[in-house]
């Protein structure tokens, strides 16, 4: 063998074995690819699950709610109108039967406004803007504390299962402020910070230091909630300064 | 006396035998151009297929312009001339220097930076600039002429491309985009792998070149054949990138062009 087919076959040697080095290199990505890709579909199928699991959940709580809500109407409003309507019924007096029917068309038209409610299409219904409207009007009313809305941006239309868990989310923010911080006033704000929108609910009550880790789990909920359609949940409090919630919404592909 | 050169390169150029390596390349860059034509108007408009258009046309180009260099000696020494070599007026070194260890690493880094995940389009983009910039203060402090071997230019140059063929795989495995689909069925995965097989196995033989060819040039003679069949197997890939939307072939979308 002469020294140039000698060198020609080290170089053809080291030539396969570079190159198969190189294929082995190749070979491991596509391997590694394709377990991180079952790794993702996992993940991904987690999170399906989890969000169906949050859905289901928030509509339990609604429908639990609406239930309790329904039940308190027949019987302080419904139940007070059937009984005017029985004692109009009851008397000689021709007048009092017209009123009777009167009464009766008003338990028709509460019954109506109460079966609306028995069902979630209210949430395709009612825009945000409207409900936050709705439930500082509610807050208003009973006379509990102050309210204000304040809308800088309008906020785009999420879709049903989006709004069905903001939705749920802003109530039990609520909820909490009335039930724990005995606040004076309650703030709502819909902000546009850079590319994001915000709801900002402010209340003016006692405030809680969050560097205590609470005992129950509902903050944690909440941010998990807005988490799970792509949002985004902050809060700040100070004791004696209230507490602030920034809401942010999760973006809207068109 | 032009003339004169240029009818004895022609009457020698096509003879198969001889000048087998540069009649393929010939054949990819028409192959390559009918298919180019044939592109849709959404691809033709595509930054991808003007750059790999560009690399193969202008590698074709240049190989044949450095074989004609070797016909027309005179040309030759005119420009080594200029660029100050008096010396070897026959070397074409500078031809090679100028397009194989500048214009197409950073064609092939440009493409590459169209493959990767947003996040890594900035760093080749540095890298890319960075290279650029130090090949102007390398040229202005006169550390390797431009006309003799310059190792430190090629190696820099075939390093960057390795590191971005080595950030397209990173993205490979971490973009969410790249996760949902089969690379085996995606075209800027076997470009890359081309691309890393090239630089990486032509890395050391072009590097121990010098030395070669003045200690042992038949070994330098066997080893440019890994450069030669590569660099086909490099444009082949190209030529199939550009032919791939008109020819039957089930591919996946790629995710992260521009």
């Amino acid at each position: 063998m002469s020294d140039q087919e000698g060198q020609l076959i080290t170089i053809i040697i080291s030539g396969i074995f570079f190159a198969g080095l190189m294929s082995t290199f190749v070979i491991a990505i596509v391997v590694l690819h394709r377990q991180r890709q079952v790794q993702n579909r996992q993940k991904i199928d987690f999170l399906k699950s989890e969000y169906e699991k949050t859905l289901l959940n928030i509509e339990n709580e609604i429908q639990q709610e609406t239930l309790t809500y329904i039940g308190r109407e027949l019987h302080d409003n419904v139940g007070q109108l059937l009984s005017v309507a029985k004692l109009n019924f009851s008397s000689q007096k021709p007048g009092k039967h017209i009123e009777g029917i009167e009464v009766l068309n008003q338990v028709i038209h509460e019954v109506r406004n109460l079966s609306k409610k028995l069902n979630l299409d209210w949430v395709e219904l009612i825009t945000i803007e409207e409900f936050l409207t709705q439930q500082l009007n509610k807050i208003r009313d009973t006379g509990f504390c102050e309210t204000l809305l304040e809308s800088d941006v309008i906020l785009e239309e999420l879709n049903k299962e989006q709004k069905l868990v903001l939705i749920r989310v802003i109530q039990e923010s609520l909820n909490n402020a009335i039930k724990h911080a005995y606040p004076d006033r309650i703030e709502i704000r819909t902000i546009q910070q850079g590319a994001d929108k915000k709801i900002q609910i402010k209340d003016y009550g006692i405030g809680f230091d969050t560097a205590v880790q609470s005992t129950g789990s509902g903050m944690y909920n909440l941010k998990k909630r807005m988490e799970t359609i792509g949002g985004k949940f902050e809060l700040k409090s100070e004791i004696g300064q209230g507490t602030e919630i920034n809401l942010t919404l999760p973006q809207v592909n068109n | 006396m032009q003339t004169h050169h240029l009818e004895i390169f022609l009457m020698e150029y096509f003879n198969f035998s001889q000048n087998w390596y540069l009649l393929i390349l010939d054949a990819l860059l028409i192959v390559g151009l009918i298919y180019f034509i044939l592109l849709g108007a959404e691809k033709r408009v595509s930054k991808l297929y003007w750059l790999l258009f560009f690399v193969l046309s202008f590698t074709v180009f240049y190989e044949n312009f450095g074989a004609y260099l070797t016909y027309n000696s005179s040309l030759n020494a005119h420009i080594n001339a200029f660029l100050g070599n008096t010396k070897n007026p026959n070397y074409n070194l500078w031809l090679y220097n100028l397009t194989g260890n500048v214009i197409i690493p950073c064609s092939y880094m440009l493409i590459i930076r169209l493959y990767v995940s947003h996040l890594y389009k900035k760093l080749v983009s540095v890298m890319l600039f960075s290279f650029i910039s130090f090949l102007i203060v390398f040229q202005l402090v006169k550390l390797e002429p431009v006309y003799g071997p310059q190792l430190i230019a090629y190696s820099l140059g075939a390093t960057l491309v390795l590191i971005s063929c080595i950030l397209f795989f990173i993205s490979l495995m971490k973009d969410p985009v790249y996760l949902e689909v089969n690379p085996l069925r995606l075209l800027s995965f076997w470009q890359v792998t081309v691309i890393l097989f090239y630089y990486s196995l032509t890395f050391l033989t072009n590097n121990s070149a010098e030395y070669l060819w003045k200690t042992q040039p038949s070994l330098a003679v066997s080893l440019n054949w890994i450069n030669v069949f590569l660099g086909i197997i490099s444009l082949m890939a190209i030529v199939i990138i550009i032919a791939a939307p008109n020819l039957n072939i089930k591919l996946e979308k790629e995710p992260t062009y521009v």
